[in-house]
C-alpha cells in the first residue's frame, strides 16, 4: 500500500488537518508535541481498520473531549495498482465511502471490501484493546515510543502467517494444527513425561505393574494348589498302601513267620549239644596222645644230651694236654731271644759314643771358617771409616746462609749504582781537530762518553777548565752506592774470600763433602750392622772357643756301622716282645682248657645220672606202648566228632538262624512302617482337611483369566502409548520443519538491514509467537528483552521492514510508519538508521516518519512535511 | 421301562476369570440356576433318578456355600442324584466328595465314589459307576464293567467320565480313556458319559450328554440333557436331547469393506441379545472415518451384549485421500498425516501398528470441537 494523503476533521485533538504529497518512498512528518501526531496514526487506523457504525470506547476517543461533533477522515491510498479515496465520518451520522477509478462503495460494504483489501476480519462485538488492530498492518505500524517493544504484532501474527502463504510451500496450521497437536500431547503426556520417560501415572505402567501383582498372587495360588495336590496324592498312595498292609494282615504273617524259624532254630539245639560234647571228647583224646608224644621225645633228647656231654669231656682233656706242650716251647724260646738282645744292646752303645766325638770336630771346622769371613767383613768396614775421616773435614761458615747474604749485598750495591747511573748527566766532548781534553789529569777520548756523579774538572785544550757538579740527588745517589760496595766488600773479608764467586763455589764444595760423608756412613752400616766393636768382640770370643776345642781329642779311626747296630737291636727288641706275647697267651690257653675240661667232665656225669634214673621209673619201650594206646584213643574220638557234626551240618543251622533274624527285622520294619503310615496319614487328613475350605482352584481360574484380560488391555495401551508417541512425535517435527521453512524468508531479508546496524548479526524468532526471541552478534546471542532501549527499537524497526518486505514480495499490502520510532537511538545509530530507512525506500516500501525532533532527518534526503 | 435323567459337566462355581465381574457373576450363577431346571425338569417328566457323568462340582476346594446351594437346588427334585467324581472333582483322598456328609439338606444324593453297582428302582436298575479317584487316569476305569454281574432282569447301565477313545475330535483332551465299544463289551443298555461339554451320541448306546448350561465359546452343542427311556434289559434307549441352557455363547466372523454396513446386518440378524455371549472376529480394510464410526458401534452393541470379545487383527485400517483431507488439507499437519500413513501402509515398519492407531487418533482429535472453534 502506498499512502498519499491523509484529511482529517474534529478527530482527538485537532480541528482540521490536511496531509498531503506522501511520496513512494521516505517521508517525513514534523510536528511539535501535542501537534497531533498520534492522531494521525489514530486517524489512519480507524479509517482502515474500524467500522464506521461502531460506538466502542476507542471510536468515542476519537471525538474532542467534551464536544458533540463528528469526526471525520479522508484517506487516499493505492494498492494493487488501484487508487482508492476513503472517507468515514464516525459517531454522529456514521457514514463511509470508497471511491476509486472505475467505482465506488457506501456504507457497510465499505468495511468488507476493506477487509478484503487489507487481508482482515473485523473481531466482532468484542471491544477493542489498545494495540488491538487487525490486519498485517499492526506490526508494520510503531506507536509512539514502543518500538522497543519488538514486533507488537497482536492479532497481527495470524495475518502474518496467511500473508506469507505465496512466499514459503508449508505454513503453521493454524488454529486446527495447534489443536491437533496440543491434543496429541496430552494424548502423550498420558504416558510420557516431556523428556520421553515412562509417566509415572501412565495407565499403561498402572496395568503392567497390575500384571505383575496378579503374576504373583498366581505363582503363589499355584504353588500352593500343587502343594495341596501333591498332598493329595500322597495321601491317596500312603492309604493304598495302608489298607494294603491291612487287607494282607502283613504284621500277623510277619509274627507267624517269626514263630516258625524260632521253632525251627530250638530242633537244632540238641544236635549242636552232642556234636559240642564230642568235639571236646576228642580234643582230649589229641591232648593226651600229643603228651605221650611229649614224654618220647624228652626222653631221646635227654639220651642224645648224655652221649654229647661225654665226648665233649674226651676232647676237652686232650687239648689241655697239647696246650701245655706248647707252652714249655714257647718258654724256652723267649729265653733265646733275651740273651740276643743284651749282645746287640752293648754293641750300639759303643757305636753311639763314637758318633759324638765325630760330630763335635765338624763343628769346630764350621766355626772357625767363620772367624775368616768375620774378619774380612771388619777390615773392609775399617777402610770405609778411615776414608770418612778423610773427607769429614769442611771449611766453617761456607755454607747456605752466606750464599744468601752475599746475593742480597751484591744486589744492593748494583742497584745503587743503576740508580746513580741512571741520575748522572753524560758529557761527550767532541773537539775540533787536533785539540783534546783531560779530566782529572787523564786524557778523554774524543766522542766517549762521561757519566758526571761527582765533581769533575776538565780541562780543555785551547779553552781552559771546565767544572761540572752534578747536581740533585747525584752526590747522596753516589753516597749509597759507596756504602752498598763497602758493606759487600766488609763480608767478603769476613770470609776470607777475595770475591762472591769464590765464596760460593767453597760453599758448594763444603756440600759436596756432606752428601760423601753421609754415602760413606751408609755403606758401613750395610757392611756391618751390628756395629764395628761389636764385631771385634764376636771375633774375639770365637777365636777362644776354636782354641778350646782344638786342644781336645784327636780323630779316631772307623769302628762299624752305628745304623746297622740299632737296627739289630730293634730287630732283637722284637722278637722278645712277641715271644713274651705268645708265652702269655700259651698260659692262657691252659688255664680256660683246665677249667672247660672241669666243667664238661661234670657235665657228662651229671647227664648220665639223670638218663639212669628216668630209665629206671620208665623204660623207652613203655613210653612207646603208650603212645600206641593214645593214637587208638583219638582215632575213635574223631570218627564219633565226625558223624555229630555231619548230622549238625545237614540241619543247616547258620540258615534257620539267618531266617530268625531276617523274620525279626521284617516284623519290626513292618510294625514300624504301619505306625508311620497311620501317623502320616492322619496328618495329612488333618492339614487337607482344614486347606479343603480354601476355594484355591476357582482362585487360580479367576486370576489366569484377570491376567489374560490385563494383557490384552497392557497390548492395547503399549500400542496406544506407541501411537500417541508416534503422533506427537510426527506432528510436532512437521511443525518445526515447517517453522524453519517460513522463518527462512524473513531472516533473510532481515539480514541486510540488520548488517547496515551490527556486523555479523542475526535476529532469532519465537517460533510460537513470532516475537523477537534474541539478537545475535558475532555469534553471541543477547535476549531481546535484555537488549537496551535504542538496540531493541532499531532491531525491532529494521525486522518491521523486512516483514514488510515480505509482504510486498508477495503482492500485499505494504507501507511502514514509524512514530517516534526511534527516541533512544544515539547519532550514531541514527545515521545507520538513515541507511535503513534508505534501502527499505529502495526496495520499493513507502515509509512515514513521525518525528518531533526535524533535525534528526533533515539529512534523509526525504521530503518533509510539517503540522 | 425306566426313564431317567442324564446330565453331567455342571462345574459349579466355575470362576470365568477373563470376564468383567459382573458378567462372571452372572455365568456363575446362571449354573446354580441350570441345576434347579434340570430337577424342575426331572420332577415335571417323572424320571426315576438322575444321572450326573462327572465334573458336578469345578473343584475339590469350591466353597461350602457353592456346595450348599447345589444340594439345595437339587432337592426341588425328590428322586436320587447319582453323582459321579469327574477330573474336576476327583475323589481323592480329601475331595468335595468327602466334604458333602457334613451339609444338612433336602437331595436324596448317592455319591458313587467307588466302582462299585448302584442298585436303584427296587432292582430293575444297576448302575456301573466308573468314578475318577484321580483327575487323570491312565487305564480305562470302565474296564471292571465287562465283568460285573447283575440279577437278570435288571436294566445295565454305565456312568463314567473320559474321552471316549477314538471318537473324539482331535485336540480333545487324551486323559481318562474309556473304550469305544465299552456298551457292547459290557452288555449295558446305556452308558452315560460326562467329560465333552456338547451333546453327543459318540456310539451305540452311548451318548455325551454335555453340560446344561455353556461355559465357554462352543465347538460343539452345550446346553442339553439327555431324558433316556429304556423299556427293559436289551432294548433300545430312546435318548431325548432337551434343551437347558440359559446363556448363548456364539462365535461370529464379519468381513468389513469400505463401510461397516455389514456389522450391524450380522449382529440384528442374531436375535435377542440380552443373554448372549459373542466372539466376534472382524475381518478386511477399512478407511479411518469407518473406523473410528466403527468404534462408536461396537460400543453400543457392547452395551447390549451379555459379552462381547473383540479379535479385530484381522482388520486393516486403509486411510484414503477423504480421510487424510478430512484432518487438514495442508500445512504441517498433512506433512505429518502423509508421514504416518506412508508407515502404516508399510509391511516392513515395525510401528506400522501404532502409526495406524496415530492416524486414527488424529482424525478423531481432528473431529473434537476444538477450544478455538
Amino acid at each position: 500500500m502506498r499512502l498519499r494523503s491523509l484529511s482529517l476533521r474534529n478527530f482527538a485533538g485537532s480541528e482540521a488537518r490536511d496531509l498531503d504529497g506522501f511520496q513512494p518512498g521516505l517521508n517525513v512528518v514534523v510536528g511539535d508535541n501535542e501537534a497531533g501526531k498520534s492522531t494521525l496514526l489514530l486517524a489512519l487506523r480507524s479509517a482502515l481498520f474500524q467500522r464506521h457504525r461502531a460506538q466502542t470506547e476507542v471510536i468515542r476517543l476519537l471525538a474532542p473531549y467534551g464536544r458533540q461533533v463528528r469526526p471525520e477522515v479522508v484517506v487516499e491510498f493505492e494498492t494493487g495498482g488501484e487508487s482508492y479515496r476513503l472517507r468515514k465520518g464516525f459517531l454522529q451520522k456514521p457514514e463511509a465511502e470508497l471511491t476509486w477509478a472505475t467505482g465506488s462503495l457506501t456504507g457497510e460494504a465499505v468495511e468488507e471490501r476493506l477487509a478484503e483489501i487489507f487481508r482482515f476480519n473485523h473481531s466482532g462485538a468484542r471491544k477493542a484493546k489498545e494495540g488491538d488492530y487487525p490486519g498485517a498492518f499492526g506490526l508494520l505500524w510503531a506507536d509512539q515510543g514502543r518500538a522497543f517493544q519488538g514486533l507488537d504484532l497482536g492479532q497481527g501474527r495470524d495475518a502474518v502467517a496467511a500473508s506469507l502463504e505465496g512466499e514459503v510451500a508449508q505454513v503453521l496450521g493454524g488454529d486446527r494444527g495447534r489443536s491437533l497437536l496440543l491434543l496429541a500431547k496430552a494424548r502423550h503426556d498420558r504416558f510420557f513425561t516431556d523428556r520421553g520417560r515412562v509417566s509415572v501415572n501412565s495407565p499403561l505402567k498402572a496395568v503392567e505393574d497390575r500384571l505383575a501383582e496378579l503374576g504373583r498372587d498366581l505363582a503363589e495360588r499355584e504353588t500352593l494348589a500343587r502343594s495341596y495336590q501333591d498332598k493329595i496324592e500322597r495321601l491317596h498312595r500312603q492309604r493304598d498302601r495302608l489298607r494294603g498292609y491291612e487287607r494282607d494282615d502283613v504284621v500277623r504273617a510277619a509274627e507267624r513267620s517269626l514263630r516258625a524259624a524260632e521253632e525251627a532254630l530250638a530242633g537244632l539245639g540238641a544236635l549242636q549239644r552232642e556234636a559240642d560234647e564230642a568235639k571236646r571228647a576228642l580234643r582230649q583224646a589229641e591232648l593226651a596222645r600229643e603228651a605221650s608224644v611229649e614224654r618220647i621225645r624228652a626222653r631221646e633228647t635227654s639220651t642224645h644230651a648224655a652221649r654229647r656231654a661225654e665226648a665233649q669231656a674226651s676232647e676237652t682233656a686232650e687239648r689241655l694236654a697239647e696246650g701245655e706242650a706248647r707252652l714249655t716251647r714257647e718258654a724256652e724260646a723267649l729265653t733265646h731271644t733275651e740273651a740276643r738282645v743284651e749282645a746287640a744292646r752293648a754293641l750300639e752303645e759303643r757305636l753311639a759314643a763314637h758318633a759324638g766325638r765325630a760330630a763335635r770336630r765338624a763343628e769346630a771346622r764350621q766355626l772357625a771358617a767363620a772367624l775368616v769371613a768375620a774378619e774380612a767383613r771388619h777390615a773392609q768396614a775399617s777402610a770405609l771409616v778411615e776414608k770418612r775421616a778423610a773427607v769429614s773435614r769442611s771449611e766453617p761458615g761456607f755454607d747456605a746462609g752466606l750464599l744468601k747474604t752475599l746475593d742480597a749485598l751484591e744486589r744492593a750495591a748494583r742497584e745503587a749504582a743503576i740508580r746513580l747511573e741512571g741520575a748522572s748527566p753524560v758529557l761527550r766532548l767532541l773537539p775540533l781537530d787536533g785539540r783534546g781534553a783531560r779530566a782529572d789529569g787523564s786524557p778523554l777520548e774524543a766522542g766517549s762518553a762521561l757519566r758526571i756523579d761527582r765533581p769533575l774538572r776538565i780541562d780543555l785544550d785551547g779553552f781552559g777548565t771546565i767544572e761540572i757538579e752534578p747536581g740533585g740527588d747525584g752526590e747522596t745517589l753516589r753516597r749509597e752506592a759507596d756504602r752498598a760496595a763497602l758493606a759487600l766488600g766488609a763480608k767478603l773479608r769476613a770470609v776470607g774470600a777475595p770475591d762472591a764467586d769464590d765464596a760460593r763455589r767453597r760453599a758448594r764444595e763444603n756440600e759436596e763433602r756432606v752428601r760423601e760423608r753421609d754415602r760413606l756412613d751408609a755403606q758401613v752400616r750395610l757392611l756391618v750392622p751390628e756395629g764395628l766393636a761389636a764385631l771385634a768382640e764376636t771375633i774375639a770370643a770365637d777365636r777362644t772357643r776354636l782354641a778350646d776345642q782344638q786342644e781336645s781329642e784327636p780323630a779316631d779311626e772307623d769302628v762299624g756301622d752305628w745304623d746297622g747296630a740299632r737296627r739289630d737291636l730293634a730287630d732283637a727288641e722284637r722278637s722278645a716282645g712277641a715271644a713274651r706275647q705268645s708265652v702269655a697267651r700259651a698260659r692262657e690257653a691252659v688255664a680256660a682248657l683246665r677249667s672247660e675240661a672241669a666243667h664238661a667232665g661234670a657235665d657228662a656225669h651229671r647227664r648220665a645220672e639223670e638218663l639212669r634214673d628216668a630209665e629206671r621209673d620208665r623204660p623207652h619201650a613203655a613210653l612207646v606202648a603208650d603212645l600206641a594206646a593214645a593214637d587208638t584213643e583219638r582215632a575213635g574220638r574223631a570218627l564219633a566228632f565226625a558223624q555229630r557234626r555231619d548230622a549238625l551240618e545237614a540241619a543247616d543251622p547258620e540258615t534257620a538262624r539267618r531266617t530268625l533274624e531276617s523274620r525279626q527285622r521284617a516284623l519290626a520294619a513292618v510294625r514300624e512302617d504301619q505306625s508311620r503310615l497311620q501317623a502320616e496319614v492322619a496328618t495329612l487328613e488333618g492339614e487337607l482337611g482344614s486347606q479343603g475350605l480354601v476355594s484355591l482352584h476357582p482362585e487360580i481360574e479367576r486370576l489366569r483369566g484377570e491376567i489374560a484380560a490385563a494383557e490384552a488391555q497392557r497390548q492395547r495401551l503399549a500400542l496406544e502409548a506407541e501411537a500417541s508417541r508416534l503422533l506427537h512425535q510426527t506432528l510436532a517435527d512437521a511443525q518445526r520443519e515447517a517453522r524453519e521453512s517460513w522463518l527462512g524468508p524473513i531472516k533473510q531479508r532481515v539480514a541486510p538491514y540488520l548488517r547496515l546496524l551490527h556486523a555479523e548479526s542475526d535476529v532469532e524468532f519465537d517460533e510460537s509467537t513470532l516475537e523477537i526471541a534474541a539478537l545475535r552478534r558475532r555469534g553471541t546471542e543477547e535476549r531481546f528483552d535484555r537488549l537496551s532501549m535504542g538496540a531493541r527499537e532499531q532491531v525491532a524497526v529494521v525486522t518491521r521492514l523486512a516483514l514488510a518486505e515480505v509482504l510486498k514480495r508477495g503482492g500485499h499490502p505494504a507501507a511502514v510508519i514509524l512514530d517516534d520510532a526511534l527516541v533512544n537511538t544515539d547519532e550514531v545509530r541514527l545515521q545507520r538508521m538513515h541507511m535503513v530507512l534508505q534501502r527499505a525506500a529502495d526496495m520499493g516500501l513507502q515509509v512515514i516518519v513521525l518525528t518531533c525532533r526535524e533535525r534528526d532527518f533533515r539529512d534523509l534526503g526525504a521530503p518533509i512535511i510539517r503540522l | 421301562m425306566i426313564r431317567f435323567l442324564h446330565t453331567a459337566d455342571w462345574q459349579i462355581e466355575k470362576p470365568f476369570g477373563g470376564y468383567a465381574p459382573d458378567v462372571a457373576f452372572a455365568l456363575k450363577e446362571a449354573r446354580f440356576g441350570a441345576v434347579e431346571r434340570l430337577a424342575r425338569l426331572a420332577g415335571e417328566r417323572r424320571v426315576d433318578f438322575v444321572l450326573v457323568a462327572g465334573d458336578v462340582f469345578d473343584a475339590n476346594t469350591v466353597s461350602d456355600r457353592a456346595i450348599q446351594r447345589t444340594l439345595d437346588a437339587m432337592a426341588l427334585f425328590a428322586g436320587d442324584w447319582v453323582l459321579l467324581p469327574g477330573n474336576h472333582d476327583a475323589a481323592v483322598a480329601v475331595s468335595v466328595w468327602t466334604r458333602i456328609e457334613r451339609f444338612r439338606h433336602a437331595a436324596r444324593v448317592i455319591v458313587a465314589e467307588r466302582p462299585e453297582p448302584i442298585v436303584l428302582c427296587d432292582g430293575r436298575v444297576v448302575v456301573l459307576p466308573a468314578p475318577l479317584q484321580r483327575r487323570h487316569e491312565g487305564a480305562d476305569v470302565t474296564a471292571w464293567f465287562d465283568a460285573a454281574e447283575t440279577p437278570p432282569g435288571a436294566v445295565r447301565v454305565g456312568l463314567a467320565h473320559g474321552a471316549v477313545s477314538n471318537r473324539l475330535p482331535a485336540g480333545a483332551e487324551s486323559d481318562n480313556p474309556i473304550a469305544d465299544d465299552r456298551a457292547n463289551r459290557a452288555r449295558l443298555d446305556y452308558l452315560a458319559l460326562g467329560d465333552w461339554h456338547g451333546f453327543l451320541e459318540i456310539a451305540p448306546r452311548t451318548v455325551y450328554s454335555g453340560t446344561p448350561e455353556p461355559d465357554r465359546y462352543p465347538a460343539n452343542e452345550p446346553g442339553f440333557a439327555a431324558l433316556v427311556e429304556i423299556d427293559a434289559p436289551g432294548s433300545l434307549p430312546r435318548v431325548e436331547k432337551v434343551a437347558t441352557a440359559r446363556f448363548r455363547w456364539m462365535r461370529l466372523d464379519v468381513e468389513l469393506h469400505g463401510d461397516i454396513g455389514a456389522l450391524d446386518a450380522a449382529l440384528d440378524a442374531l436375535g435377542p441379545t440380552g443373554t448372549t455371549l459373542i466372539d466376534l472376529t472382524l475381518r478386511g480394510t477399512l478407511p479411518i472415518r469407518e473406523r473410528v464410526a466403527l468404534e462408536e458401534r461396537l460400543e453400543a452393541w457392547r452395551a447390549r451384549f451379555q459379552d462381547l470379545r473383540l479379535d479385530d487383527a484381522g482388520l486393516v485400517d486403509e486411510p484414503d485421500v477423504d480421510d487424510l483431507d478430512a484432518i487438514d488439507l495442508s500445512g504441517f499437519v498433512r506433512v505429518a498425516v502423509e508421514r504416518l500413513r506412508r508407515r502404516a501402509a508399510d509391511p516392513a515398519d515395525p510401528e506400522r501398528e501404532a502409526a495406524a492407531l496415530a492416524l486414527r487418533m488424529a482424525f478423531v482429535d481432528h473431529a473434537r470441537p476444538t477450544k478455538a472453534g
